[in-house]
């Protein structure tokens, strides 16, 4: 049990690991062998590691066990071992000491380890830190002791009257590191060391860390410069845009760095002047207007852009982000003093020498505002500038730096009085396109329902309140009517192109009377020409805009809908839409009732269209390089470009459904045809676990043998079921053993997507595979795939006949539906020559058979004639009431499936009225 | 390096453990009187203390009659105030401490005191003993505050006073010896006692009929120092 410990010769090891009296045991070790030697090496790293423990266990357990390290100061042991400087020693000694400060959760024992300076000692000690054990474990030791600064404890390590802070010294030499995990490491050091609130520290701090600061700006600079230089250079392949994410993540882990010392005060200043003179001016800016210097490093407009917007969606100091926008939205060429120059392998910041012809475009106020502007207008060739163009002006948007002021003053539409709702984080955006929309529906149908009203008759009557808002719009707008739609709309203001600054300040002086920031905001018309120019290209054939952007502008749109009243932009964008999406229905409509995939098509590409697909962690950096357009890009249809016939389709589809979207919104109207529903006989759709009256249904008998594993059993399973159709559904159920004639429904499936094989060995065989619907969760994907074994070969037969017509009369019945929603003449070329059987059978959803409570309102006459009046109506199962069914067959015609008594529907109706 | 004599761990150590709380502005003298009880020797002059220091001793109150006095030097500077008030909780005893040739820290005593008084944990934080020390006696030249000054305060505060060089020793071992006859008194009378969870007060027999389990004493090196008495 007890084990002789090296040269320690009368120490015995006590058996319990976790006790005062294990530690008296260390303890001794420790002092017997104070000078470390090749053979008490093992001992003393075990002995160190030893004490971790049970410190630990004893500040959570027994509080004698720390007061026997602090009377023996074993602390002072550890200063010994240390300044022997044995590596394996160090490492270990490092280790334990980042595992007691870590977790010693008694301050007082914590403090007491701060003390005297027995820290500080350890942090300047020159440890061996080209040795990769010792660096990773000094690193997180400091890491872990910055973790512990606050305003009490700030003292152990910054001495005031001697100007001494080894941690913020030690730490800042070490920022250039050669690897990675300790930058990041020093990062947070630095940024919990700044966040101390404490006066004197911050002015030893800001005197030390300028250097630093300096540096970290131009490490942006470079990442950014070398980020795209690789996507400048790069095809649009998997392994590259891996390649590039990785730089990405790094780029914006170091912009949210920089946000994140933007916050705290004592640095933001300096900072924010770094940011701005040496990253934000000369780079992006200068990236995103002319060049004026043949020897100027700049980025091309879609990197600049999409830094830009990164930097507005993560930074929200006020000073830093006020200062660059408002450069960016007002100032000429001449704003620029500075630019980078590639010397050799590095980059120098230099002032631009005014030989340099600035010319008269250096004089045009608001060159960068133009320059995002003009991105739009070669989007149909290669929409990459504006789809950055659009996540800019969507940055600015859900900018959180308070800059509603000074956006409104250049006519950029922004909610003033609300900006705390539009500030939203950005893994909310997917509710936010529904939020933008209720918004703009309530907006749309309430305070300014006038416009509204026109366009729908909706019948809104005006308040006198609505009188007073629309006041003074409304004289803007009589007057501005006849002008060129190019000209600002807005007499308030004048040419932007003009006086842009002046118009900045003098609107900033005059904004709270303002009329325009209370009731809404005025929008630089050119923005919305520049928005159109999409919905335009949209339409244009042979474009070359991705899905993504379009459904960016529209959520871009939307977004300043929100906030500005014009009656002449609402009219012209839905006048625009209109237009659009008859022209993308031309080429659609040639199409539906020819494709026999349409119908599926069409689906898939709905439930794409209700995914919200805007989420810049991830859209944001596949963009960047250039636009694919091959399936084999590894990307999805929406983020490239379409090959084929098939996807050129899909994309129109798509197209048409944004702006047919974007259309009603702008109207008002909801959309009540998409998605498509196809009603079965006015019931709703049977569910699995219904139970259903089956009496005089056409029911069969039939063995399912699953082969994949599904929802009602697993491959090998031999489940007996009885295979039943309605209009729309394949159903298989099983007989409810407690009510004769009722059955409980194990699964459905759509007939449409219902697809039969015979099975060419055994003609009692049918192979079935059922597809469930697309949705925004799900893609398309098999529900059931089966053998379906039949009694003999003739039900076999028959159940193969009736899942074909029932699939052709439902995909029939569904692309009629499509049809009247896109507004297209249904055209079928196999013209129903019959209809379905009648499989009638009714419906109580949820309860059992004993328990029966809902009951379905059938004497409707009214359903009836609307049903019967719909081509495909003659397929309804007429099941209800015998009047109802005849009311159906009359006027369809032939081919009615096969009659049924009445009396079998009004009696078996009875019992459902209970 | 460690000189003060704490025990022997394996035999019968002590009967009572009392940690006081030494307090009283910066340079009064804190450090060094705490060396010299502990070290037995007058100390070199010292730097500030950073934070808090840790210090213990045995001592006899009768013979055969030992308590082992747990000590936490605390540093005097105000920027310390937020870390060192978290000590007063576990302490039975309080040590306030003033120079006689510095009138201000004489002054200031009332708000150590007051502090100390408002923090103090255990079962009945009332009953927590201080003890008043004027340090730097041998100092007469330079005196700034009466013995009677330093008296007629105690007495106020209902606490014991004592005059100590921590130069000359004189009245050092004294001073402690005061301190912790008199929370003998109140455990001897009841108004004291241990409790779990409080580290200001404990017994010391249990702990020794666990400890004796163990081998017996083996050499520690620098721990045989000067003895308690």
């Amino acid at each position: 049990m007890f084990r002789k410990l090296g040269s320690s010769g009368s120490l015995w090891k006590p058996k319990n690991p976790h006790s005062l009296e294990y530690l008296k045991y260390l303890q001794g070790v420790l002092t017997k062998n104070e000078k470390v030697t090749e053979n008490n090496k093992k001992i003393l790293v075990e002995a160190l590691r030893a004490i971790a423990e049970i410190l630990i266990w004893g500040d959570q357990n027994d509080a004698s066990v720390f007061d026997f390290f602090l009377e023996r100061q074993m602390l002072t042991h550890f200063l010994k071992i240390m300044e022997q400087g044995i590596t394996q020693l160090n490492v270990q000694l490092l280790q334990t000491l980042n595992i007691l400060f870590e977790n010693i959760r008694h301050e007082t024992s914590l403090y007491f380890l701060l003390s005297n300076n027995h820290v500080n000692s350890i942090i300047s000690h020159k440890f061996d830190l080209q040795n990769d054990e010792i660096m990773a474990y000094y690193i997180s030791f400091l890491k872990t002791l910055s973790f512990k600064l606050n305003p009490a404890t700030i003292h152990f390590f910054f001495n005031e009257t001697t100007e001494e802070f080894p941690l913020l010294v030690e730490v800042l030499k070490l920022y250039n590191w050669n690897e990675s995990m300790v930058r990041i490491a020093v990062r947070n050091i630095l940024l919990n060391i700044v966040r101390v609130d404490d006066d004197s520290m911050t002015i030893f701090v800001i005197r030390h860390i300028k250097e630093y600061l300096s540096e970290l700006i131009d490490s942006l600079v470079a990442l950014s410069v070398e980020m795209d230089t690789f996507v400048r250079s790069a095809e649009n392949v998997l392994a590259n845009r891996e390649r590039l994410r990785g730089k990405v993540d790094d780029l914006i882990d170091l912009i949210h760095y920089i946000g994140e010392l933007l916050e705290v005060e004592a640095v933001a200043e300096t900072l924010s002047v770094f940011v701005t003179t040496r990253y934000l001016s000369p780079l992006l800016l200068s990236s995103l207007s002319p060049r004026r210097d043949n020897h100027s490093l700049l980025l091309t407009p879609v990197s600049a852009l999409f830094f830009f917007s990164q930097f507005l969606l993560v930074v929200r100091h006020h000073e830093t982000i006020h200062t660059f926008l408002s450069s960016f939205l007002f100032d000429n060429q001449k704003t620029l003093m500075t630019h980078w120059i590639r010397h050799e392998q590095n980059f120098c910041l230099e002032p631009i020498t005014m030989a340099s012809p600035v010319g008269e475009l250096g004089d045009q106020n608001c060159v960068f505002f133009d320059n995002l502007l003009e991105a739009f207008d070669t989007c149909q060739l290669d929409d990459s500038r504006a789809f950055y163009g659009l996540m800019l002006i969507y940055s600015m948007f859900q900018n959180k730096a308070d800059v509603g002021e000074l956006l409104s003053a250049a006519n950029f539409p922004v909610l003033h009085r609300e900006s705390g709702s539009t500030v939203i984080p950005s893994n909310e955006q997917s509710s936010l396109a529904q939020q933008n929309l209720a918004r703009l529906r309530s907006l749309s149908t309430s305070s300014q329902g006038k416009r509204t009203r026109a366009m729908t008759e909706i019948g809104v009557e005006a308040t006198e309140e609505d009188e007073i808002f629309h006041d003074v719009p409304e004289e803007r707008n009589l007057e501005d009517l006849i002008d060129d739609p190019f000209v600002a709309d807005n007499n308030a203001y004048q040419d932007p192109d003009e006086t842009g600054r002046s118009r900045f300040q003098s609107a900033a002086d005059e904004l709270p009377p303002s009329e325009s920031t209370t009731t809404s905001s005025a929008c630089d018309s050119r923005l919305f020409d520049a928005l159109s120019c999409i919905i335009q290209g949209v339409g244009a054939d042979e474009n070359k805009i991705r899905p993504i952007t379009l459904e960016l502008a529209c959520l871009v749109i939307r977004q300043i809908l929100m906030t500005v009243d014009d009656e002449k932009v609402h009219t012209n964008l839905t006048k625009l839409c209109s237009e659009i999406r008859q022209k993308l229905l031309a080429t659609i409509g040639q199409y539906v009732n020819g494709e026999n995939l349409f119908l599926e098509w069409f689906e898939d590409e709905y439930a794409e269209f209700e995914v919200n697909h805007v989420n810049f962690d991830i859209i944001g950096y596949e963009m960047l390089l250039p636009p694919a357009a091959t399936p084999l890009s590894g990307l999805v249809l929406h983020k490239r470009l379409a090959s084929g016939f098939e996807e050129r389709l899909r994309t129109q589809i798509v197209f048409y459904l944004h702006i047919r979207k974007l259309e009603r919104d702008l109207t008002g109207e909801g959309d009540t045809e998409l998605p498509v529903r196809v009603f079965n006989s006015g019931q709703e759709p049977v569910a699995v676990g219904d139970c259903i009256n089956l009496h005089n249904s056409d029911l069969l008998s039939c063995t399912v043998v699953p082969q994949q594993p599904c929802s009602i059993g697993k491959p090998g399973d031999r489940l007996a079921r009885f295979l039943v159709t309605d209009r729309l559904q394949l159903i298989l159920v099983e007989p409810d053993s407690r009510k004769a004639g009722w059955a409980i429904v194990r699964f459905v499936g759509l007939l449409q997507d219902t697809t039969i094989n015979g099975d060419s060995a055994d003609s009692k065989v049918l192979h079935v595979v059922v597809e469930g619907q697309p949705s925004r969760l799900k893609k398309r994907h098999p529900v059931l795939t089966a053998k379906l074994i039949f009694d003999d070969h003739i039900r076999c037969m028959a159940a193969k006949q009736r899942l074909t017509k029932g699939r052709q009369t439902a995909r029939g019945l569904k692309l009629q539906a499509i049809c009247s929603a896109l507004g297209v003449p249904r055209i079928d070329p196999s013209r129903m020559s019959a209809s379905p059987r009648m499989n009638p059978f009714r419906i109580v959803k949820g309860c059992a058979p004993g328990s029966v409570r809902k009951t379905v309102s059938t004497t409707s006459s009214g359903t009836s004639s609307g049903a019967s009046g719909a081509p495909g109506g003659g397929g309804r199962p007429g099941f209800y009431s015998s009047n109802l069914r005849s009311a159906s067959r009359g006027p369809s015609g032939a081919g009615i499936g096969i009659p049924e008594d009445p009396s079998h529907g009004t009696s078996s109706g009875a019992p459902r009225r209970n | 390096m460690e000189s003060n004599f704490i025990g022997d761990d394996y035999g019968p150590l002590f009967h009572y453990q009392y940690r006081l709380i030494v307090i009283g502005d910066s340079t009064v003298g804190k450090s060094s009187l705490l060396r010299y009880f502990t070290e037995g020797k007058m100390a070199e002059i010292s730097d500030p203390t950073v934070g808090v220091d840790f210090y213990a001793r045995m001592i006899e109150l009768r013979p055969g009659y030992r308590v082992k006095l747990q000590l936490w030097d605390t540093a005097g500077q105000e920027k310390f105030r937020s870390i060192t008030k978290s000590y007063y909780r576990n302490s039975v005893g309080v040590l306030a401490i003033y120079d006689i040739t510095n009138r201000e820290s004489f002054e200031h005593v009332e708000n150590w005191v007051k502090e100390a008084a408002q923090n103090l944990g255990g079962p009945s934080p009332g009953k927590c003993v201080f003890q008043l020390v004027g340090t730097k006696c041998d100092m007469e030249a330079q005196r700034q505050v009466n013995y009677e000054e330093g008296e007629y305060f105690a007495k106020y505060h209902k606490m014991k006073f004592i005059e100590t060089s921590s130069r000359s020793g004189d009245n050092v071992n004294e001073a402690f010896h005061m301190i912790a006859q008199e929370i003998q008194n109140r455990v001897d009378s009841g108004e004291l006692r241990p409790v779990d969870g409080w580290e200001g007060l404990k017994t010391g027999i249990m702990r020794s009929q666990s400890v004796c389990l163990s081998e017996g004493s083996f050499p520690t090196g620098d721990n045989q120092g000067a003895c308690g008495c």
